[in-house]
């Protein structure tokens, strides 16, 4: 039985529009993207453009650090687990406030947190796009005024990373209880800007907030410009009329890079593109057909040649700026003498056997820029040493459906990490939990008992070495067994004039402008 | 300004002074600081009115002065505003029109450089058309250079100013192309713009798989150049395809049609201009201007730099910015001109019209100021002749001024002046007189204390200011009926004659005077006998209202006194009774001290004998205890050595014991390899075997070995996993022993050994996780040792630890390390619970509080016999750090709880403990500034260690630790020690 605690709503107004006068050019960071956000309530969003205002609009418990998808304290200074591993405790840093003035308190963490796990809360909605995310939380208790304790159904480690997600950002209840429904286009929470003014389909503007516990943002006015069309904005670019793009064509790279008040700032993102082998099906069962076919791929010059510099490739799951990742694992490189070895040793009857079904979207996809192509090579290249390969090409969601009933023998997939938390990779993407139901995410149907109590183990203990040092060693099983030849992490791509500094680009594909400026 | 007023330089340096009531006002405001006597010296300056002044001289020149400064300043506020506004006016104009060029320009060389970069690519684009086709990648692929080449040739026609290139995978160029003729042997001579491409940076990078395009000078000129790798189907690599496009008068052409007329566009290679836009008057192409010296290419970075620069004798401003190859080295600069023509003719024009228009206002205004002027000062030529002549001291001069205007009531204004200066004159020369002496006089009488010294000085200065032959005061002495004694007198002795006089006066009760009507008749009898004839004048001293004396003042037939010399006496007569008043409580407080420091005196010495005897007590005192601290401190040590001795030596023994087996392993591993090489594996499979190892390495260490049943079970699954092959059994047997991994490595095993026997594989195996089970074990021995060596370092600092930050739970977890001998007794030993809160580091010394929780620990243990539970909880409360340290022993008695934090103070045998330890405890607590708190009940003792988180308060005040008499600090004896009293109080509060 959960208790609602009441809040003492402040008199304080929650919007004040306008943008303040004689405002100059170095004072405005202008960001063009190429679409506008859905909505700027963080239950509500799962798009990247709302996501991103949200990240600058909100504040955490944690956040992810520059850079890197790993959780640091943001609103809460510290926090404990008990021994059995199923309350976290979070202390919350004192004397901060919503941009409303409404104080950022236990109270508020936990409406922030019930209008969205408890279908009956008077501020719950039926369209909140997260209510599943967070359906291992069993309640969230208010401990002490600044103390926030939240009980959760199994020890369960990647939960801190959870928090730092989108839709964990604590919200200001006045201002929610104020707009109701309306609150995603009157956001108030305590992060870095404060919310403006949003002409849907063309801008929204947000201001420093003066207020922020940590440093104030550098530029006072942040606006995000949406523009649809990829050439306009890089003519926007061009003249100075934005000082930071998104989604860049991939033809306007050269441009960028020849252009002197121009550049490029890039991270890998939190995704993996690979090659997935059904594990439980002949002849792909048999670990050293696997192995040869990892040999006969030429995955470098692939992933340099689709990719064009704005992939590298990938060594495992984990790509190399989430904690945990391993590069020092046993590898395949390309040698076709080696693949016909190991097929030999396996019996591989070569043009007698039958072809082997790569499923491909048909598609470029997120994580892939043509699939189409991709596949093409690995059936050229599979070719030479003594396999058949069959592309069957379908749309994206036809792919997605044959791949779930396991039709396959090989296939083109890819993931975009949520939390930055590796057993978001490793678990999802491998575990044999995962290789049963109507939509399984384990699309190799790889099953090891080994790597799944490694796996296991690391979920439950909270003791970051020991997670560290474990999925170290589910890194090194996956090595030898091969479920997939993993090909490429994409890196994410922004455009900025030359003098923007202090622009970080996240490996979740957003922003952090907090620390950019653009002195005239 | 001098003190003596000077009639010469007043009137030069100061023109309002001219007249002499201005002059007045100036000698009094500065009488303050002057010398009393010299001005009082002077009388007849003030009286003598201003016949002796000289007028100013230079009247006229004065008047056209005046009318001259007048055009002038009319001219000057006309005239002014209206130039400086026009040239703001112009200047603004001017700037407007230059930004508006160099926007223009900037704006121009923006274009230019979005079209510029489109060119590029689309270069690329052709580029990416070469690796496309499919008949070059099949010639690449079969290695016909020749069919290769007439394809590139057939491509190259499409594309008229383009160089086309392919290499093989080396690097190495195999056919090169332009506009369909193909010649591997062609060169950049001769064929202008068409520069090859050997070792260019974009062939690495296409042999990398990278599609790159970037602009490069090749022979002193810049060239875009694109280039991709070709692959065939499987990615393998078959060469690269370069094409070139030289920027020349073309691509420039390109981008001036794009910008439209008047504005010319121009690429340098370096510094060096390469193709232009520019046209000279005959139509030829002109190479473009000289970049200025001062333009650095490199520096330009980013933006772009607008600089005026002359082409052909005509003005342009041009717009320059950075041409950069892929890595965003500088290569080269584009150049947007626009005309400045246009510009320089509407600035000549507008200077022009300004210098003419000026000129034309000047003369119009001075002849318009010149006859204001001249109408304006008439009047004020009347008022000036006017103040001219009462400065000459005629104040009956008539101004006859009947304007009505300001200048009109100006001269009323000066005929009401005059006026009043002639009343003023003469009351406020009098004043100044009595002022003047009065303050002198108070300042004399107050200043002294000695009576006979003021009556003096008055009687002097009395005599001095009303003149005369005499002045006397006589005193009072005795009760009713006063009889007077004269006590000073100046002038003409007249000793005790005028006794009587000042009875008189003095029975009057107030001043008088003879000569005038009211005079006493009884008086003047008085005045005669004492031998005065002339005009007599006196007045009573009385202080809070008791006659103390009389002063009188006589002349010599001279004037009469008046009622202002009356007043004088009487001001003075007030002024000497306060003196005589002053001198006499002078005297008595001097007396009065006097007697008082003598008694201080003797006091003080009782005093300083009784110190004495306290010091030398307190000193013996404090040796005796330092002492017994010592004593303590070496005993605590003593149990601490011989604890950590036997701590270090378990695994230390341990270490010994497995290095020992590990010996004895790698010599049987020796035989495992022996063994292993005689089975002649292929070397794929040794190979394949020893990765299996190294891969399995970490979950060896870690992996738990079987029971025996398991084992045995184990291996009989492997035996018959291994059936039918040599060693079977054996193999199994071995691998059983490597715990969960041999079964699943086994057949791995059986695969890489074929038909021979998995046995020595199975060894080797077995032997290798033996090494790497022990090796951790040896390595967590090592750990606990350094660990509590560690820990003995940290705690061994003790006493020379300054006052730092300190982590409370370190301190804490460093002494269970140090007591963990202690904690282990018996079967079930003492469990040590923690409930540790987020601390911050406190301000301590470090070695100080060690021996808090070593002390509070150790009393714990020994409470409980060795065998219970302890639970240390922290937490922050406010700006303190609480530990609690709670035990499961029998607790305490009530009537021992109340005397534990006294020194030597002990429940245990005699010999066992000094009875100093929790004493000391809470002495370094109440040093911290903390409070040290027990609360014990039957099975539960817990002590309450209260610290403030910001240290210690300042030092205790030596005085207060003199008069408690208490302890010294434990460790420092020199260091003063805060009194014991207060510590002790929350404690025994708690007990009641």
């Amino acid at each position: 039985m959960l208790a609602f605690a009441t809040l003492l709503s402040s008199a304080a107004a929650a919007c004040q529009g306008g943008q303040g006068v004689g405002v100059g050019p170095a004072d405005r960071l202008v960001v063009a993207r190429s679409t506008d956000a859905v909505s700027l309530d963080p239950a509500r969003t799962n798009d990247i453009e709302s996501l991103e205002v949200a990240e600058q609009v909100y504040g955490r418990l944690v956040r992810f650090a520059a850079g890197r998808l790993e959780p640091e304290p943001d609103l809460a200074t510290s926090w404990t687990v008990s021994d059995d591993g199923t309350v976290w405790t979070f202390e919350l840093r004192p004397n901060v406030r919503f941009q409303d003035g409404t104080p950022v308190d236990a109270q508020s963490v936990v409406f922030s947190f019930e209008r969205q796990i408890i279908p009956e809360h008077p501020n719950h909605e039926p369209d909140f796009a997260w209510t599943r995310s967070y359906h291992n939380i069993r309640r969230v208790i208010a401990a002490g005024p600044l103390q926030v304790e939240f009980e959760i159904d199994r020890p369960y480690a990647p939960f801190l990373a959870n928090l730092a997600m989108g839709p964990a950002a604590i919200v200001s209840p006045t201002a929610v209880r104020k707009w109701g429904h309306e609150f995603g286009r009157h956001p108030v929470g305590a992060g870095p800007y404060r919310f403006v003014e949003w002409i849907p389909g063309d801008r929204i503007t947000l201001e420093r907030n003066p207020d922020y516990w940590d440093q104030p943002a550098r530029t006072r006015y942040l606006v995000l410009l949406a523009m649809p069309d990829s050439r306009q904005r890089l003519q926007a670019l061009e003249s100075g009329a934005a000082d930071v793009i998104q989604q860049l064509a991939p033809d306007d790279l050269q441009l960028v890079r020849l252009h002197p008040d121009l550049r490029l700032v890039m991270t890998p993102a939190a995704l993996v593109s690979y090659l997935a082998m059904n594990t439980q099906r002949r002849p792909l069962n048999d670990p050293r057909i696997r192995r040869a076919i990892a040999h006969a791929i030429r995955t470098e010059a692939l992933v340099k040649l689709v990719y064009q510099g704005l992939g590298i490739p990938a060594i495992g799951p984990l790509p190399p700026n989430v904690w945990g990742a391993r590069s020092d694992v046993v590898t395949y490189p390309y040698d076709p003498a080696k693949a016909r070895k190991l097929l030999a040793e396996a019996g591989w009857q070569g043009a007698r056997e039958p072809a082997l079904k790569l499923f491909a979207p048909s598609a470029s996809t997120q994580y892939m820029p043509s699939p189409e192509r991709v596949a093409g090579v690995i059936k050229n290249c599979l070719a030479e040493v003594g396999i058949n390969v069959e592309v069957i090409l379908s749309d994206p969601a036809d792919h997605q459906r044959a791949l779930w009933a396991g039709e396959h023998d090989m296939a083109l997939h890819g993931w975009f990490n949520d939390n930055g938390d590796p057993d978001n990779f490793l678990y999802t993407l491998l575990d044999s939990d995962n290789t049963t139901g109507s939509r399984p995410s384990n699309i190799a149907f790889y099953s090891n008992g080994w790597f799944h109590d490694v796996i296991g183990m690391a979920q439950r203990t909270t003791d970051r070495t020991e997670r560290e040092r474990l999925y170290s060693q589910a890194q090194a099983i996956l090595a030898i067994d091969v479920p997939w030849v993993p090909l490429a992490h994409s890196k994410v791509v922004f455009a900025a004039r030359t003098n923007v500094r202090g622009l970080v680009v996240q490996p979740s594909a957003m922003g952090l402008y907090r620390w950019a400026e653009h002195p005239p | 300004m001098s003190d003596t007023p000077k009639r010469k330089s007043d009137r030069k340096s100061d023109r309002k002074a001219e007249t002499p009531s201005s002059g007045a006002r100036r000698f009094k405001s500065s009488s303050g600081n002057m010398g009393a006597s010299a001005i009082y010296r002077q009388p007849e300056w003030l009286g003598r009115g201003s016949s002796g002044w000289s007028l100013p001289t230079a009247l006229p020149m004065h008047r056209r002065g005046l009318r001259r400064r007048l055009s002038v300043a009319l001219v000057v506020a006309a005239l002014g505003p209206v130039i400086a506004v026009s040239f703001v006016a112009v200047a603004l104009i001017f700037s407007s029109v230059e930004q508006g060029i160099q926007f223009e320009a900037e704006r121009g060389l923006q274009v230019a450089r979005g079209l510029f970069l489109q060119q590029v690519q689309e270069v690329a684009a052709g580029a990416v058309a070469l690796g496309a086709d499919q008949a070059l990648l099949r010639a690449q692929a079969a290695a016909q250079t020749s069919t290769a080449r007439r394809r590139l040739g057939e491509l190259s026609v499409a594309t008229p100013n383009a160089l086309f290139e392919i290499t093989d995978a080396a690097g190495r160029i195999v056919a090169r192309c332009t506009q369909g003729t193909c010649d591997e042997l062609l060169t950049g001579a001769g064929r202008a713009g068409l520069e090859p491409a050997e070792r260019s940076p974009v062939i690495l990078r296409a042999l990398d798989y990278e599609r790159t395009v970037s602009i490069e000078s090749a022979h002193d000129r810049l060239v875009v150049r694109a280039a991709l790798p070709l692959v065939d189907p499987a990615l393998r690599l078959l060469g690269t395809a370069v094409v070139t496009v030289p920027i020349d008068g073309t691509v420039v052409d390109h981008l001036k049609a794009a910008l439209g007329a008047g504005r010319e566009v121009v690429v340098y290679v370096g510094k060096d201009p390469n193709a232009s836009t520019f046209m000279a008057a005959t139509g030829a192409r002109l190479v473009g201007p000289t970049l200025p010296r001062n333009l650095h290419v490199a520096a330009l970075g980013v933006g772009s730099s607008v600089v005026p620069l002359e082409v052909d004798g005509h003005p342009y401003s041009v717009a320059f910015g950075q041409l950069q190859d892929v890595n965003a080295a500088a290569v080269g600069l584009l150049g947007v001109a626009v005309d400045r023509e246009p510009l320089a003719a509407a600035q000549s024009r507008a200077s022009k019209a300004l210098v003419f228009g000026a000129i034309a206002a000047l003369v119009l205004a001075i002849a318009l100021s010149n006859l204001l002027a001249r109408r304006m000062t008439k009047p004020l030529q009347d008022l000036h002749a006017g103040a001219l002549a009462i400065a000459r001291g005629d104040l009956d001069t008539n101004i006859t001024i009947d304007t009505v205007d300001e200048i009109g009531d100006l001269a009323e204004a000066f005929r009401i002046m005059t006026r009043s200066l002639k009343e003023n004159q003469e009351g406020l020369a009098a004043r100044v007189r009595e002022l003047v002496t009065v303050h002198q006089v108070g300042r004399a009488v107050s200043t002294v204390v000695d009576l006979a010294q003021v009556l003096r000085s008055v009687v002097t200065e009395v005599l001095a200011v009303l003149g005369g032959k005499t002045a006397a005061i006589a005193l009072s002495v005795g009760a009713e009926p006063a009889e007077f004694v004269v006590r000073a007198v100046a002038g003409e002795p007249v000793g005790e004659r005028l006794a009587p006089l000042a009875a008189a006066v003095a029975g009057l009760g107030r001043a008088r005077r003879t000569g005038a009507v009211e005079a006493d008749p009884q008086l003047m009898e008085h005045a005669l006998a004492a031998g005065l004839r002339g005009p007599v004048i006196a007045a009573p001293l009385t202080l809070k209202e008791r006659l103390v004396g009389v002063i009188v003042v006589g002349r010599l037939g001279e004037a009469p006194f008046g009622e202002a010399d009356l007043r004088l006496l009487v001001t003075f007569a007030d002024q000497t009774a306060t003196a005589i008043e002053n001198a006499r409580l002078y005297t008595e407080v001097r007396a009065f001290s006097e007697v008082l420091e003598a008694r201080v005196r003797a006091r003080t010495a009782e005093l300083e004998t009784a110190n004495i005897e306290i010091e030398r007590a307190l000193r013996e005192l404090g040796a005796a205890q330092g002492q017994l601290i010592h004593s303590e401190k070496m005993a605590g040590l003593g149990m601490l050595v011989a604890g950590i001795a036997h701590e270090v030596n378990s695994p230390a023994a341990a270490v010994q014991g497995l290095v020992d087996a590990q010996a004895e392993t790698v010599r049987r591993l020796g035989h495992c390899a022996q063994a292993l090489s005689a089975l002649d594996l292929p070397p794929a499979a040794v190979a394949r075997f020893f990765d299996l190892i190294d891969g399995l390495l970490p979950e060896m260490a870690a992996a738990p070995l079987l029971t025996s049943i398991e084992a045995r079970q184990q291996a009989r699954r492997l035996r018959t996993m291994f059936s039918g092959v040599d060693g079977a059994a054996e193999a199994a047997s071995m691998l059983a022993e490597v715990g969960g991994i041999g079964e699943r490595v086994a057949p791995e095993l059986r695969a890489l050994a074929g038909e021979k026997s998995p046995a020595p594989m199975a060894g080797y195996l077995r032997e290798i996780a033996f090494l790497a089970r022990t090796s951790g074990t040896i390595r967590s021995a090592i750990g606990s040792i350094r660990r509590i060596v560690g820990a003995l370092k940290r705690y061994s600092r003790l006493d020379e630890a300054p006052l730092e930050r300190v982590d409370v739970h370190a301190g804490i977890e460093d002494t269970l390390v140090i007591l963990s001998h202690q904690l282990k007794y018996g079967d079930d030993g003492v469990k040590v619970e923690r409930s540790f809160g987020s601390l911050p580091a406190i301000t301590a010394y470090v070695g100080e509080l060690n021996q808090v929780w070593t002390n509070l620990i150790h009393n714990a243990i020994q409470a409980m016999d060795g065998r219970g539970e302890i639970l240390i909880e922290t937490k922050v409360d406010e700006r303190d750090v609480l530990v609690t340290i709670q035990d499961s022993g029998p607790g305490i008695p009530a009537d021992v709880a109340a005397r534990i934090f006294e020194p030597f103070f002990t429940t245990k045998a005699k010999g066992e403990g000094t009875g100093l330890g929790l004493s000391i405890c809470a002495r370094i607590v109440e040093k911290h500034g903390g409070t040290l708190r027990v609360d014990s009940r039957q099975g539960c003792t817990r002590f309450e260690v209260r610290l403030p988180i910001d240290g210690p308060p300042p030092a205790p005040v030596a005085v207060k630790e003199a008069r408690v008499g208490s302890w010294p600090s434990w460790s420092s004896p020199d260091a003063p020690p805060a009194s014991s009293s207060s510590s002790q109080g929350p404690a025994s509060k708690d007990r009641g």
